[in-house]
């Protein structure tokens, strides 16, 4: 009688967690789709909806829900939802004993989320780029930070590409030497030596540390490849002059455009590499006295389902009253797809050993079980253990947790005009061909020697939200 | 003796999971006494080198002032003459990033020369209000033009200036296997803009940098 309430009791609180969850992520899809049409504030409410429900991937809500109100034009809220979330995302970035355990015997989603590095780099950009568009309080604190992790990738591809051509290097370095490769998901860092050019430029004293700044971004930006350069072919270039780099009596707006939205995550069955099973080994001999079977099945993991963006749009501006003039065009200053993709491509070995290891433990402790009940081979009970080892083995879900409403791409253009108040006129085009999309217009006040920030939602051909300061 | 193991193979597993994994802890910090050293920055220059550097060169640049022969437009009310100075910024040459410190050391160099009585700095704001007026950098205010320039922009403002200050941080690096040993060098240059002669001083600052305690014990013995 006991033993039926207890049972009861839990499918109820099962079911009710359950329910919780579907529900919390049908509000997240429907926040994302609102997100898509341009409907900001629909998304904002949508997501608090489900932040009330769920309680797992809370962080991910939370980024989500600060990039829905930035779009929804309430730059102060955003920057603080991303100031919070930074800090509980450092704190969960720390590996956690009893996460780890859980992991080995369910999936990677027992660990808490915190983000993949582009994502945190991500979110470091959005800090600054918030703060520019709303008091500029905090801009150079965010600039500063932001800057300390690209010296640290900096240093971490450095190092890399030394130990891996075996040569030592000698003497002062360099500080924007090109390595031989720099993988995509540095990426972000473009944006962040952007950000923090336009943050120094307005100094005139720190004209070394916008000069850096300014070759930073094509250091993290040289690896963008043919495609961009090719896509640049007769465009303006990404960058101009910069706050006192422009003229006399002159400042410059920046128009930043937050393209479409980043590449999902979906799952994928892989067979398991010879690094991976090598990974793998170590993992299961650190966990226990297990070894690798001689062949193992693929298993699942995330993949991102785009591998660079596909949006073939521009931005267009144009000024206000002088519209027979021609129209600048944006250019991409950074990919995130691309840096998802090798993002995933570093850390697929990885993944697939963790996977291996995890059905390891899994059909160990089934077996292990058996020998303990002296389980005989034929019998049902035998059976119904395999049953539930595979049904266990089966629950296992690939970690596509991702923040939803990351740009896919972001575009930057610049506009050097004289001091005073200007309109600007936002259209999205092909490059170089005329506006597609209807005009969205904005005012924006220019200061001599300062930068200006525009921050433009654009999905496809249709420019969904415009922010300035 | 079966279960036995078993048990020991468990409190093994955990006990290795729990090494291996470490646990999430919350951030600590604590305040500082004057008697507290700086901490000493593992891969770049810190505090334990920007202060000292900053010290020493400011020391050795007001020594030089009160013996050499100096071209002044202003003096005290003792009749002390005055440089007036406009402090241009701190360029940073070395391999590293400077980051913060970049503005600590501009705040402490222009507050330690200001303290002493034959200098007077011109207030920051007022210089950087000139430099986005006249669109001056200061890698280009050595050129007679654009120092005409400032000079008229804080001329306008009633600041007007003798000498024309410049930081400069550079570093050199040794390298020995997998340890090395980084100079820095901070510079500061008074550059008379009346008769275009430079009085310089410098300090510098040597760190070693290795990947263990063992290797720099066997570098250096401690």
């Amino acid at each position: 009688m006991h033993f039926q309430t207890s049972k009861s009791i839990f499918c109820l609180a099962l079911l009710i967690v359950l329910s919780g969850c579907a529900s919390a992520h049908k509000h997240h899809l429907s926040a994302i789709a609102m997100f898509d049409r341009g409907e900001a504030s629909a998304a904002v409410t949508e997501l608090e909806k489900a932040s009330k429900l769920r309680g797992g991937e809370e962080e991910i809500i939370v980024v989500d829900q600060a990039i829905a109100k930035l779009m929804a034009g309430e730059a102060k809220s955003c920057e603080q939802e991303l100031n919070k979330v930074r800090k509980q995302i450092d704190f969960l970035r720390q590996k956690d004993v009893r996460e780890q355990a859980t992991a080995v015997i369910s999936d990677d989603h027992a660990v808490a989320w915190s983000g993949r590095e582009f994502e945190q780099r991500m979110i470091d950009n959005l800090l600054v780029l918030t703060s520019l568009v709303g008091d500029r309080q905090d801009a150079f604190a965010y600039a500063s930070q932001g800057m300390e992790h690209a010296s640290v990738d900096r240093q971490l591809i450095q190092s890399s590409s030394a130990n891996a051509s075996n040569v030592v290097t000698v003497g002062h370095v360099a500080a924007a030497q090109p390595p031989a490769v720099v993988p995509d998901r540095f990426r972000p860092n473009a944006l962040t030596a952007y950000l923090s050019a336009s943050v120094h430029s307005e100094i005139p004293l720190n004209a070394n540390i916008t000069d850096k700044a300014i070759a930073d971004v094509q250091y993290w930006n040289s690896f963008a490849g043919d495609r961009i350069r090719q896509n640049n072919a007769g465009r303006s270039p990404i960058m101009t002059g910069f706050g006192v780099n422009s003229n006399a009596g002159h400042g410059v707006v920046h128009v930043v455009t937050l393209v479409g939205r980043a590449t999902d995550w979906t799952a994928e069955t892989a067979a398991p590499t010879s690094a991976a099973l090598l990974i793998a080994d170590q993992i299961i001999s650190a966990v226990g006295e297990h070894t690798l079977p001689p062949t193992i099945a693929p298993v699942k993991i995330a993949r991102p389902v785009d591998e660079q963006s596909m949006d073939p749009f521009v931005t267009s501006v144009t000024i206000a009253g002088q519209e027979a003039s021609p129209p600048v065009f944006s250019v991409p200053l950074l990919d995130i797809n691309q840096a998802a993709w090798d993002s995933y491509q570093a850390d697929r070995d990885k993944q697939i050993a963790r996977a291996v290891a995890r059905r390891i433990v899994k059909k160990a402790s089934v077996y292990a079980a058996k020998d303990h009940l002296s389980v005989s081979n034929d019998s049902g009970v035998d059976l119904l253990m395999n049953l539930g080892g595979i049904a266990w083995e089966a629950m296992e879900k690939p970690d596509t947790r991702h923040i939803n409403l990351l740009p896919e791409r972001i575009d930057v253009l610049q506009v050097e005009l004289p001091d005073g108040v200007h309109t600007l006129n936002l259209n999205a085009s092909l490059p170089g061909t005329a506006p597609r999309s209807a005009t969205s217009q904005t005012t924006v006040s220019v200061e001599n020697g300062k930068n200006t920030f525009i921050v433009c939602f654009r999905t496809g051909d249709r420019i969904t939200s415009v922010i300035s300061r | 003796m079966q279960k036995r193991n078993r048990s020991l193979v468990i409190a093994l597993l955990l006990c290795t999971t729990a090494i291996l994994s470490g646990c999430r802890g919350k951030q600590y910090a604590h305040v500082l006494s004057k008697n507290d050293e700086d901490m000493v920055g593992s891969h770049e220059a810190g505090a334990e080198t920007w202060r000292p550097l900053i010290d020493e060169s400011v020391a050795r640049m007001l020594g030089r002032a009160c013996t050499d022969v100096q071209t002044v437009s202003y003096t005290n009310e003792h009749g002390t003459p005055v440089r007036k100075v406009c402090f241009v910024g701190v360029e940073n040459h070395s391999s590293e990033e400077v980051g913060d410190f970049n503005e600590q050391i501009y705040e402490h160099i222009d507050a330690l020369i200001g303290q002493s009585d034959q200098f007077r700095m011109i207030s920051r704001r007022y210089v950087e209000a000139a430099m986005v007026e006249c669109r001056c950098r200061p890698d280009v205010l050595v050129l007679p033009e654009k120092q005409r320039q400032l000079q008229a922009a804080l001329e306008r403002i009633d600041q007007p200036f003798d000498y024309l200050l410049f930081a400069k941080i550079t570093s050199g690096t040794t390298v020995s296997n997998k340890d090395y040993q980084r100079d820095y060098l901070l510079t500061l240059e008074l550059l008379d803009i009346h008769s275009g002669e430079s009085l310089k001083e410098q300090a510098e600052l040597r760190k070693g940098y290795h990947k263990s305690k063992l290797a720099a014990f066997r570098q250096y013995g401690r």
